[in-house]
Order: structure tokens, then C-alpha cells, then sequence
């Protein structure tokens, strides 16, 4: 403190611009070593600030059924209207909330709670791990996108039913591959150490295991969202995801699958390429992060 | 291996029943069942109320809805035992096996095709984008999987559909012909959902033959054979590839389940009446006794190409032996 006072920078300040270097070395050597994924991360970012300004950057109120119905792609409506009349880019724009929202959320819950499951299974073993793998097994053992479909129909359709549904198919995933990394680490001297100072079950799993199954957690976080944008994009097409009113993009190209001769060509692309786009963007990152983080990918 | 295989065959009980039984705690949570829509209609349409529920207990204690759940779940698993999976709500007087029976040789005929395809394209590519590692060709091959895995197969298939109305002014045949009776049709009919299908079931299992490729690529082994003068072709086909078989087989397998239980999206849209668009009109009908016997089927198909993938390892990799 009395450093401090006598005008030599504090800790807080000579940490933080080390911190922005590093990151900033660390985002550099990323973009070189992986110049896809970085592509990834930019498109995603972009994508994100679109997210958040959705309602600043759509021209229209995306429920604002006022104009002509089925308009083509013009300079007052870039992607034309729907056959209800609303203006499609708006609605692109506004379901961008929708899809990510929906991609992170569910992954992150899903392989958290996966995680959990696996970790608390592999640590414990016996009865209670065999048992949970069965339940792990019968879950896999049918289509996913079904599954969340039986899920959507007891809950009701709605954006949060949705994160539930996803993140229920994604904990089996979470629970195997956490628990296989769980199981090696079990094994290791410094677990046997922390038993051996008294360290509890709860503190072993949560201080000792789980931050050793940060490299394939964050990469089942990373390579699944992809992919949960997919299913809530299909869920909605298949009109058992989101709202009907809401702006979700699987719904908006159920609409155009509906209108094959009549409906705007804006209305059929435009939808479809940002589930596209932002799973693609989502793919590069998740690819790019666990070649990074994978060590055995790593050491190549 | 015979004792492995009884082993694994006695698993097969517990997980299907315990799946099955899953999916009927869900679908009995969901609120309306099929009494509920066959008396008021799928917008709960108006009626005499006491009439209406007085004829919904009548079904309810017909159908046997009215019995803890516990109770039906194990009539049903006793009635499996007899070779019965009960009778189709939805479409009375027709049992579930002969409902599911006729629908299940199209999705087959869907999947084996898509299979073959994806075999044919996603293999020879990984390989080659392998063994051009970091050229051009290899990421142009890199960026037309990642597009392959990103691109949700239903807006490809609506794509076709738009563009080839609108401005081919075409719309291809949809729906199913038995490629027995007619296989002119059937081929027209099957062609672009195989297509679209294939393509979005190979990019993975191209970026899989890639990475394991560029592992075996780098083994000693390999390095032995060129050494000794050996043909690039036969070191990459003979030794590299039959080296990285394994994992390429077992996605390829579970690809052929998951599609043989119903590529639900392109049936839906291609009105292909198979297993996936079955699953479908089951869930929006709240079809329990069809929906039972989906899952089973289902769990079935999955656990016996388990089964079978682990079999076979044994013949594709010599030194894997089960005891």
C-alpha cells in the first residue's frame, strides 16, 4: 500500500495492460496458426454485435404484418416479404437472437450438466456407474431429433422448451466423453495426494477432476453449438420449436418450403444462409479450437 | 467371442425396455393424448361437454389409459413378450408391426442408397485431401465438408425444390414408388434426396478419413514402405487406408442406423412415406402404441449395428480379439 501511495504503479494497473499483451499475443498467434478459425471467430463476432443491435439494424417490426404478401427482393425490402405480408431481412435479423441464443445456451447447460454426470459417475464407479451408462446408452440409442421432438410436445413450444430439449440430447455426449477423461485422471498420484490430505469427494471432483476436463469440455461446448442451432432451426420446420409468430430461420424456411412456386426467392436463401453462415462460423472456431487444444492435435 | 456375444445380446434387454420406457414417461407427461384428440379434435373443437366427457372416460377405460402407468408399461412389455406391439391408435383395426412393416423397406432403401453414395464420394476425397495436406486442394476439400456439415440438409432440399420451380418451372416427382413394380419412377423419386442426403452424411465422415489418414500417414510403417519403393498408391490404399478402417467403419455403420431409423426431415419434405415420417405423425397424434414400437425398432436397430461393428472389427483388425 504505502508503495502504492509513494506513486509506483499499483499491481492492478502494471497486470492489466500485461494481460491485454498477452491476449492480444495470444489472439495473434491464433490468427496465424489458425487463420480459418479466426475467420470463424470474426464472422461470429460481426454476427454477434448483430444480435445484440437486431432491433437498431431491422428496418421493420418483424410482426408487422402491413405490406403486400410475398413481395420479391427490392430495395425497400432485401429480401422481400413473407406470405403473411412481414419483411423477411427483418426477420432474419431478429432471429439471429433466436438461433444463437438458443445454440449457446442449450450447449453450455447440455455438456455442463453432461459433465457433471460423468464426472460424478466415473469418480464414484459401481452400480451407480453402470447404472447411469445404461441411461446414457438408451438415450443415444435414438434419433435425436425425435427425441427432442416427443420433448417439444410435452412442454409446449417455446424458445426455453427448446434449450431444454437440446440440452437433454446433448448430456449423454457430455456424460461419456467427460467421464472417459474423468476416469484416467481418477487414476493419477495427485488425486491419490489430495485423498490422502483429507480433501473431501465434493472438493477431489470439482477442484481436482473437472479442471482437468477443461480441454474436451470446451471443445464439446465449441463443436456442438453448430449443431444446436441445426436442431432448433429443425425443430421450428418441423412447427415444433419455436412460437409460431416468433422469428426463428427453421421456421421462416419451412415457410418457403411451403410457397415452392408462389413464394419470394428472398424468403427461401435468406434464412437458410445465416443458419448456414453462423453454424459454418461455429464450425471453423470449434475445429480451430480443438486443434489448439486437443495435445495430441497439438503436438503434430 | 460366443460368450462376448451372449453377453452383449443380454444387454440388448435392459437398454431397450429402459429407452422405451423413457420415451413413455415423456410422451404420457405431454398434456392432451389421442382420447382427447379423437373426441375434440386436434383445436380441441366444441361439443356437449358432459356428453364429450363421458365418451372420453368410455375410450380411456377401453383403450386402458385409466390404469397406473406402471401397470400399462408392463401390460405392454407383456404383450411384447407374445410377439405383439399392440395396435395403432391412429389407424384402427391395423396392428403397429404391420404398420411399421410396410413403411420400413422404403426408409431401408433410402439409407442403403444414401450409404453407398456417401461411401463412394466422402472416402476417395478424405484420402485425397490427406495426402494433399495443407495445398489447395485439400482445403478446397476442407471448406466443401465444413459447407457440408453447416448447410442443414432440409434448406438444400427446399433450395432444389424453389429453384427448380420457379425457375426450371419443374417440381420433381415426390413421394414413393416400389422400386420393384416401377423402378424407372422410383429412381426419379429417390434421386434428390439421396443426393442431398449423401452430402450432408459424408462431410463428416470425410473430415474423419482425413484426420485419420494424415495419423497413419505418419507412421513408421509407412515411411518403411515408401522406403522400399513401394507404388504412393499402394502405400496410401494398402497400407495407410486399411490402417485407418476402423473408426471410417464405425461411422459409416451408425450413419446406416440412424438413417435406416428415418431421415425425418427429407421424408417429411419429400413425402416419402417411411420411418421417419411415420415417427412424425405418431408424435402430432400422440400415437403411444406406434410410438413404442418406433423407439424399440429403433433402439434394436441401433444396438445390433453395435453388435455387428464390433464383430467385425475382429475381421477388419486381426488383432482384436474378444474373450
Amino acid at each position: 500500500m504505502a508503495l502504492e501511495q509513494g506513486g509506483a504503479p499499483s499491481a492492478l494497473e502494471v497486470s492489466t495492460p500485461r494481460i491485454d499483451q498477452r491476449a492480444a499475443t495470444t489472439l495473434r498467434r491464433f490468427a496465424q496458426a489458425k487463420p480459418l478459425g479466426m475467420a470463424g471467430a470474426v464472422v461470429l463476432a460481426l454476427m454477434g454485435v448483430i444480435t445484440v443491435l437486431a432491433p437498431l439494424i431491422a428496418p421493420y417490426d418483424p410482426l408487422d404484418a402491413s405490406f403486400s404478401r410475398s413481395l420479391p427482393v427490392s430495395g425497400e425490402h432485401w429480401l422481400g416479404t413473407d406470405p403473411l405480408g412481414r419483411d423477411v431481412f427483418s426477420r432474419v435479423i431478429m432471429g439471429s437472437r433466436i438461433s444463437i441464443y438458443v445454440g449457446i445456451v442449450s450447449v453450455f447447460i447440455g455438456v455442463s450438466l453432461g459433465a457433471f454426470i460423468g464426472i460424478v459417475s466415473a469418480y464414484v464407479g459401481g452400480v451407480l456407474d453402470l447404472v447411469v451408462q445404461r441411461f446414457v446408452d438408451a438415450i443415444q440409442a435414438f434419433p435425436g431429433l425425435v427425441l427432442a421432438m416427443a420433448i417439444m410436445v410435452t412442454l409446449g413450444q417455446s424458445i426455453n422448451n427448446v434449450i431444454i430439449a437440446i440440452a437433454i440430447l446433448l448430456i449423454p455426449g457430455g456424460a461419456r466423453i467427460i467421464r472417459g477423461a474423468a476416469l484416467s485422471i481418477k487414476e493419477q498420484t495427485y488425486i491419490d495426494s489430495a485423498r490422502a490430505v483429507g480433501c473431501s469427494h465434493v472438493r477431489i471432483m470439482g477442484r481436482h477432476i473437472f479442471p482437468n476436463t477443461i480441454a474436451p469440455y470446451i471443445i464439446l461446448i465449441s463443436v456442438s453449438i453448430g449443431n444446436a442451432i441445426i436442431t432448433e432451426a429443425a425443430l421450428s420446420f418441423l412447427g415444433v420449436g419455436a412460437p409460431p409468430d416468433a422469428p426463428s430461420w427453421g421456421a421462416m424456411v419451412n415457410t418457403a418450403s411451403q410457397e415452392l412456386f408462389t413464394g419470394g426467392l428472398g424468403l427461401a436463401v435468406g434464412p437458410g444462409l445465416a443458419i448456414a453462415l453462423a453454424v459454418f462460423a461455429f464450425n471453423l472456431l470449434g475445429d480451430a479450437l480443438r486443434d489448439t487444444l486437443d495435445p495430441r492435435l497439438r503436438q503434430r | 467371442m460366443y460368450s462376448y456375444l451372449v453377453k452383449r445380446g443380454l444387454l440388448f434387454v435392459p437398454t431397450a425396455l429402459l429407452a422405451v420406457f423413457i420415451v413413455f414417461l415423456i410422451m404420457k407427461a405431454a398434456p392432451g393424448d389421442i382420447v382427447t384428440i379423437m373426441v375434440y379434435g386436434e383445436e380441441g373443437g366444441a361439443g356437449p361437454l358432459a356428453e364429450s366427457k363421458a365418451l372420453e372416460e368410455k375410450l380411456r377405460e377401453e383403450m386402458g389409459f385409466n390404469r397406473p402407468l406402471v401397470v400399462q408399461f408392463f401390460d405392454w412389455v407383456t404383450q411384447l413378450a407374445k410377439g405383439d406391439l399392440g395396435e395403432s391408435f391412429t389407424q384402427r383395426g391395423r396392428k403397429t408391426v404391420t404398420v411399421i412393416g410396410e413403411r420400413f423397406p422404403r426408409t431401408v432403401e433410402l439409407a442403403l442408397l444414401t450409404i453407398i453414395l456417401t461411401f463412394l464420394w466422402s472416402i476417395p476425397l478424405g484420402v485425397l485431401a490427406a495426402t494433399k495436406a495443407d495445398t489447395h486442394v485439400d482445403r478446397a476439400i476442407q471448406i466443401f465438408s465444413v459447407a457440408g456439415l453447416s448447410v442443414p440438409n432440409f434448406w438444400i432440399a427446399t433450395l432444389c425444390l424453389i429453384f427448380l420451380a420457379q425457375l426450371v418451372g419443374w417440381s420433381p416427382p415426390v413421394g414413393w414408388s416400389g422400386p420393384l413394380e416401377d423402378p424407372a419412377t422410383n429412381f426419379k423419386k429417390m434421386l434428390i434426396p439421396v443426393l442431398i442426403l449423401a452430402y450432408s452424411q459424408g462431410a463428416p465422415l470425410l473430415r474423419l478419413t482425413r484426420a485419420q489418414m494424415m495419423e497413419v500417414l505418419r507412421e513408421d510403417y509407412v515411411r518403411t514402405a515408401r522406403a522400399k519403393g513401394m507404388s504412393e498408391q499402394a502405400v496410401v490404399y494398402r497400407h495407410a487406408l486399411r490402417n485407418s478402417v476402423i473408426p471410417i467403419f464405425t461411422m459409416l455403420a451408425w450413419d446406416l442406423g440412424r438413417l435406416v431409423n428415418g431421415a425425418v426431415l427429407i421424408e417429411v419434405i419429400f413425402v416419402i412415406p417411411g420411418l421417419g415420417s411415420l415417427f412424425v405423425q405418431a408424435i402430432a397424434n400422440r400415437d403411444f402404441a406406434l410410438i413404442q414400437g418406433l423407439v424399440l425398432i429403433n433402439v434394436l436397430i441401433m444396438l445390433g449395428i453395435n453388435l455387428i461393428v464390433d464383430m467385425v472389427y475382429g475381421y477388419l483388425d486381426p488383432r482384436i480379439r474378444y474373450t
